[in-house]
């Protein structure tokens, strides 16, 4: 047998673009903005507010990697980070203390996880289907807690603001907290057997299954991760609006998942990982930030998004069919549903 | 030899896609900027956008004395005469509303004016969208009303159900529509002229508390056209009372009004003279601005705006935001119901613009946990005038 | 050039050009060179065989006829006297049904049919489905086949799946001459279904279409094909009629040192040793009463045809049944209570499966990752996986089962379908069982590492290891198993001792009695 490619071989395999491709692109845009604004661009307070635009968002969609490494889809996320921050709104609204009313907008995150893990794997329904009928019910909840209005309160300033708008040296503290769920998610992907088994059950359910991995019970775990982790985001959230608005949540659905499916292709080849994620995020937030510097037209950001997107992915080359890795159409066939819906 | 590698032959083509790509954006990018106007800051491109000149000739006086008199609570509501004949009661009145919160909490004044005058009113909500509207006007036919009220109407989502109207003298009573008052439609407030006032008070408080050094910021919404005057207003007047004063302006379009505060972030931080932001909505712009602002170090930038509701009071009271002129929606539903009184007693209808009321910290009412009404005894004033009281 | 055209015009009775000629081929890839000046003659109205290990070019010379890739230059073909591009055009004659036959099994036979050939169709593009339904009966009934072409192809059977996917090459091409190019079309199926095949594959011929026939199974050489090129390393070793070729010196040429394809491993029957693993009354899909008794140290074989449950037994033993089933299952020296059949997972049997890229690698995963999937909590400590520990695991199974990798990290998908088999039982052994069940060992592996299957196995029996071996490839279980049970119908009909078993014996166990020669009797 061969010996291990050389340092050398593993350095350029690092850096070559099949792997950080994304990376290469985003390099490309901080010289273009860097030319074209080089009075605002190129500077650490462009990186701040980068970062800090992006945070929420970067949360969002670590929010739903495990579950996607496991081939399980959480649409109904966005619809619970809402839900969350105005339960915990409501809360502090009626004069609960901020511990207790931080700890029941989690607990809707939680117990949202349950339900949609109970509906996918206990009841064997296609998860994407189940998160979007789990979405719509818990839209309906949250507008029957607000009654569509925003929940605005005096309490929700003061100590509830500071979660979400505390800022050390300019960066914000969700900025840190996305950084710290990024490093445990890295932790749990690469370095644990559990996070192994993540993948494993994602890739080929039935061999994983045959080697004695509990696929059942991994994508239950993995819903209600993403449950939690996008409850936890929705009160990071709305301490930063300082409200427990109806649609808040909303808009991360889109960006989430581009994130986190761009990120798949990015450092590990077609598995869903927590950095991958964080470089696009940061990719595609760079561009909005940039254009606004460079008073670009507005149309420009969306523009942007779809460009880069696109762009990325031809320079990463996503699909390598050399692997022989059973491609995605035929993944999502009915026959592997079927099968993986009465099969044990 | 990477060269020579299939790897780079694939992503020679990438590569080259990306290139065009980018070329592209800057290019698409590059052309567009030109053409928005009073935006090129840092470029010098000619124009005086946000750059603060020097010559003296600000009318400060002039806008404090303005200041002065916007910020009286106004103590009269707008509407003067009285109806002078007997209104008839029994009259069903529906409430065709966006679907959207603010326009639920309208449905309840409406109810509350209508109950006043011996008349039943009813909600029809929709979700915005023309076929929800449609319906909900066919359904106000087919119950056959004696009046409706709406706000935001556009004829056009409406052409196949205003003959019926007509045809059956049903009148419209509505507020904040472009289009001109025709049948069945007799009534329209906070129209696009009147919005101009909005736009004097801001930019008479920002030259006010800038003393004649400020270098403003407007932040439109282009798809709302009802906003219109109300920036050219600003524009104007602040040029007016200030010559001196800088001025420039973004549009951001509905699909990016998540990214609000990004787009205001940068715009600042490419401007560094600008010392005003003016949020042409403030609700639907302000979400995370003030934090956002804090956390890039502009938090000596000032916030006004029109519109607002209780998390803007608390902008205020905590001092993120300096001055709001909001939206009256007691007054104007009952003006709207006034219209529809007389229009049954048979008496002439009378246009007036909404009650306005620049607000800062100062003269913020100490209950404002929600909106509340510009005019703080409207309800008797409205009986008086329609002989109730 | 005119030579050759007036050539083309004589009667097709096995003179004339011949159906495809190669010349010069040779195909090189960054870092290998696949095929090197390799030639190819096919002659009119035979089925030529094409054999070798894998690496050895066999599907570099495959794809490049059907102009997926394109040739070094130099090289010459001709398709019945015509020359054309190769790799970069197909004649029309030329026709493929490749290893996963190309079909869609979501939908039915006549949609795929309908799909290759084109859909008959009316005014606005309407189907008109009665006249495609004839049509479709009448494509078919050339193959002799019950098929409801209404149904999914999912719901058919391996063999019924292939005639399509034949018939489905064959469309549209009348009269004669032509090549039909099938590439491993027995891989799927068991081995009794194999006449059937053939009987197909002869009608085709009768039809004047010359066959090329890939497969990995010699046996099925001898009898179908006319004559065999065997591919060694990229390079044609030589063209023989069959009939001056055994399956000893075929497997010789192919493999380039002797290899024994009549191996038979040693082992030792140990019929006092204590039982390990029995069950009792098993019921299931096609499972009809099963008793069975496994013994310490044995090596069992069960052998049966398509459908007597040969394939249920081994994964519901495993506990990942495929189907409902009743029964009893215990290990008498861990725990002495029966247990349900259903509760067999428990019990933690591992299972080398039968479609070993459905059930039995991860393809996205690298190596070492595939093999030490079932062991992941013995590399963890404190929660972390300690990477050195995985290799030193990686390194173990990999001398001791002698894979042959790029490297531990590299993707299993670039492994050889035997190394990676061996990756799938290191995966197993590396739970330290004391029973193995496997189902199918060889499907898909290449004679030479199929004898090293059989040497690992039978080395492990030595050592204490139980397996269990279930199989449809009589060579699988005539090398290396110590005893023998003979499924039919759902039930035990045989018992023999693996020392002296025939091939003969065995067939006659598993299909029941008068078959002489082992032809299929009336399913």
């Amino acid at each position: 047998m061969r010996g291990r490619p050389s340092m050398a071989a593993r350095v350029r395999h690092g850096l070559s673009f099949n792997t950080i491709g994304a990376v290469y692109v985003l390099i490309a845009i901080i010289v273009v903005f860097s030319i074209w604004v080089p009075s605002t661009f190129p500077t650490i307070a462009t990186v701040k507010q980068v970062l800090n635009s992006n945070a929420i968002t970067a949360l969002a969609a670590l929010a739903i990697t495990i579950p996607l490494a496991t081939r399980t889809f959480d649409l109904s996320f966005a619809y619970t980070i809402t839900l969350s921050g105005v339960v915990t709104a409501h809360f502090l609204t009626d004069g609960t203390p901020l511990a207790l009313a931080v700890l029941l907008g989690l607990a809707v995150g939680v117990v949202i996880g349950v339900v949609n893990a109970t509906v996918v794997v206990a009841m064997r329904i296609d998860s994407f289907i189940a998160t979007l009928a789990t979405g719509s019910l818990i839209q309906a909840l949250i507008t029957m807690a607000t009654n569509d209005t925003p929940i605005v309160n005096v309490h929700l300033q003061g100590g509830f603001a500071k979660i979400g708008q505390t800022n050390i040296g300019g960066i914000t503290l969700p900025v840190f907290y996305a950084l710290i769920v990024a490093l445990a998610l890295w932790f749990v992907l690469e370095h644990t057997a559990t996070g192994r088994r993540f993948y494993a059950t994602g890739f080929n359910p039935d061999a994983a299954r045959l080697a004695g991995v509990r696929v059942d019970r991994l994508r239950f775990i993995s819903l209600i991760v993403s449950g939690s982790l996008s409850g936890a985001t929705g009160i990071v959230l709305a301490s930063t609006i300082g409200s427990g608005d109806p649609t808040a949540g909303t808009a991360y659905l889109l960006p989430g998942f581009a994130a986190a499916f761009l990120g798949a292709t990015q450092l590990k080849h077609g598995r869903f990982n927590a950095f991958g994620t964080i470089i696009a995020v940061l990719l595609l937030g760079t561009g909005v930030v940039g254009l606004g510097l460079a008073n670009a037209p507005q149309w420009a950001a969306n523009m942007f998004v779809g460009v880069v997107l696109i762009a990325s992915l031809a320079v990463t080359g996503i699909q390598r069919r050399s692997t022989g890795a059973t491609p995605w159409r035929k993944q999502l066939s009915f026959a592997r549903l079927r099968r993986s819906a009465t099969a044990g | 030899m990477y060269l020579s590698t299939p790897a780079f032959r694939r992503n020679r083509r990438a590569l080259g896609l990306a290139a065009v790509c980018a070329a592209l954006v800057l290019a698409a990018a590059g052309c567009g900027s030109s053409s928005n106007s009073s935006n090129s800051g840092s470029s010098g491109g000619g124009s005086t956008a946000n750059a603060a000149n020097t010559t003296s000739g600000a009318n400060v006086s002039a806008a404090q004395a303005i200041v002065a008199q916007a910020s009286q609570r106004p103590a009269s509501i707008t509407v003067t005469k009285p109806v002078g004949k007997p209104i008839p009661t029994g009259k069903k009145i529906v409430f065709i509303s966006c679907g959207a919160a603010a326009c639920e909490l309208q449905g309840n004044i409406v109810a509350q004016a209508a109950a006043m005058l011996g008349w039943k009113s009813s909600t029809i909500a929709t979700n915005g969208t023309p076929a929800a509207i449609q319906a909900a006007y066919e359904t106000a036919l087919r119950e056959g009303v004696d009046g409706i009220v709406t706000t935001a109407a556009l004829r056009a989502e409406i052409e196949s159900q205003i003959p019926q109207l007509v045809a059956k003298g049903i009148p419209v009573s509505d507020a904040s529509s472009t289009d001109p008052i025709s049948p069945p439609f007799i009534y329209n407030t906070s129209t696009a002229p009147q919005n101009a006032t909005i736009g004097k008070y801001l930019a008479a408080e920002v030259v006010a508390d800038s003393k004649g050094k400020a270098n403003a910021l407007y932040v439109n919404l282009p798809a709302y056209t009802i906003l219109a005057p109300l920036g050219s207003a600003f524009e104007s007047d602040l040029k007016q009372l200030c010559a001196s004063c800088g001025y420039g302006s973004i549009g951001v379009p509905l699909p990016q009004l998540a990214n609000a505060s990004t787009l205001i972030v940068s715009y600042l931080r490419s401007h560094p003279s600008v010392n005003y932001v003016v949020l042409s909505v403030a609700d639907a712009l302000d979400p995370g601005l003030p934090a956002a602002l804090s956390a890039a170090g502009l938090s000596h930038v000032k916030i006004v705006g029109q519109g607002g509701g209780p998390t803007e009071f608390g902008y205020l009271t905590n001092g993120q935001e300096l001055a709001l002129v909001p939206y009256d929606d007691y007054d104007v539903d009952y003006q709207m119901i006034d219209a529809l009184a007389r229009h049954f007693a048979g008496v002439p209808v009378q246009l007036t613009p909404p009650p306005l009321w620049l607000i800062t910290k100062s003269n913020l009412p100490a209950n404002h946990s929600a909106i509340f009404p510009m005019v703080a005894d409207y309800q008797s004033q409205f009986l008086k005038l329609w002989g109730k009281q | 050039m005119q030579a050759s055209s007036v050539i083309s015009h004589l009667p097709r009775l096995g003179l004339g050009a011949p159906a495809l000629r190669l010349t010069g081929l040779s195909k090189t890839f960054p870092g290998t060179r696949a095929l090197v000046n390799a030639s190819l003659e096919i002659r009119q109205g035979e089925i030529h065989a094409l054999v070798g290990q894998n690496g050895s070019g066999k599907s570099t010379l495959i794809k490049t006829l059907a102009g997926y890739h394109t040739p070094d230059p130099g090289a010459v073909a001709e398709f019945d006297g015509e020359p054309f591009a190769l790799g970069h055009s197909v004649p029309e004659g030329l026709r493929f049904v490749h290893q996963d036959l190309g079909l869609v099994l979501e939908l039915n036979a006549m949609e795929n049919l309908a799909l290759r050939g084109g859909f008959i169709s009316g005014a606005a593009g309407r189907v008109r489905w009665r006249e495609q339904e004839e049509e479709t009966y009448r494509i078919l009934e050339r193959f002799n086949i019950e098929l409801d072409i209404h149904r999914p192809l999912a719901e058919a059977t391996p063999v019924q799946r292939t005639v399509v996917a034949i018939a489905g090459a064959l469309q549209g091409w009348h009269g004669g001459g032509g090549l039909l190019v099938l590439d491993e079309p027995t891989a799927v199926l068991p081995h009794d279904e194999v006449e059937r095949l053939f009987a197909m594959v002869e009608e085709v011929r009768r039809d004047g279409t010359s066959v090329l026939y890939v497969s990995h199974r010699l046996d099925e050489i001898f009898e179908i094909a006319d004559r065999v090129t065997i591919l060694r390393a990229g390079r044609v070793v030589t063209t023989l009629p069959v009939a001056e070729v055994d399956q000893r010196s075929l497997a010789k040429l192919m493999v380039g040192e002797d290899v024994d394809p009549d191996y038979r491993a040693e082992v030792a029957a140990r019929p006092t040793a204590p039982v390990v693993l029995e069950l009792r009354d098993v019921r299931g899909h096609r499972l009809r009463g099963v008793d069975l008794e496994v013994h310490q140290g044995e090596i069992l074989g069960i052998a049966g045809l398509a459908g007597a449950g040969v394939l249920e037994l081994p994964y519901l033993i495993a506990g990942q049944p495929r189907f409902p089933a009743t029964g009893s299952i215990r290990l008498p020296q861990r725990f002495s209570e029966w247990r349900d059949v259903g509760d067999a997972k428990s019990l933690g049997i591992p299972l080398v499966p039968a479609d070993r890229a459905r059930d039995g690698i991860v393809a996205e995963f690298a190596v070492s990752e595939n093999l030490t999937l079932s062991v992941l909590d013995r590399l963890a400590s404190r929660g972390r996986l300690r990477k050195s520990r995985e290799r030193d695991v990686v390194d173990h199974w990999t001398r001791r089962l002698g894979i042959v990798t790029a490297g531990p990290d590299s993707l299993i998908s670039t492994l050889s379908g035997g190394n990676q088999q061996k990756v799938v039982v290191a995966r197993c052994l590396a739970r330290d069982p004391d029973l193995l069940v496997l189902s199918e060992p060889t499907a898909g592996v290449d004679v030479g590492t199929r004898v090293a299957i059989y040497e690992l196995i039978a080395g492990l029996s030595r050592d204490g290891l139980t397996v269990v071996v279930s199989s449809s490839d009589l060579g699988d279980l005539l090398a290396m198993c110590t005893r023998v049970v003979a499924l039919r119908d759902g039930r035990i009909a045989g018992e023999f001792a693996g020392d002296g078993l025939t091939e003969h014996e065995l067939v006659n166990a598993i299909e029941g009695e008068h078959s002489a020669d082992g032809v299929d009797n009336g399913k």
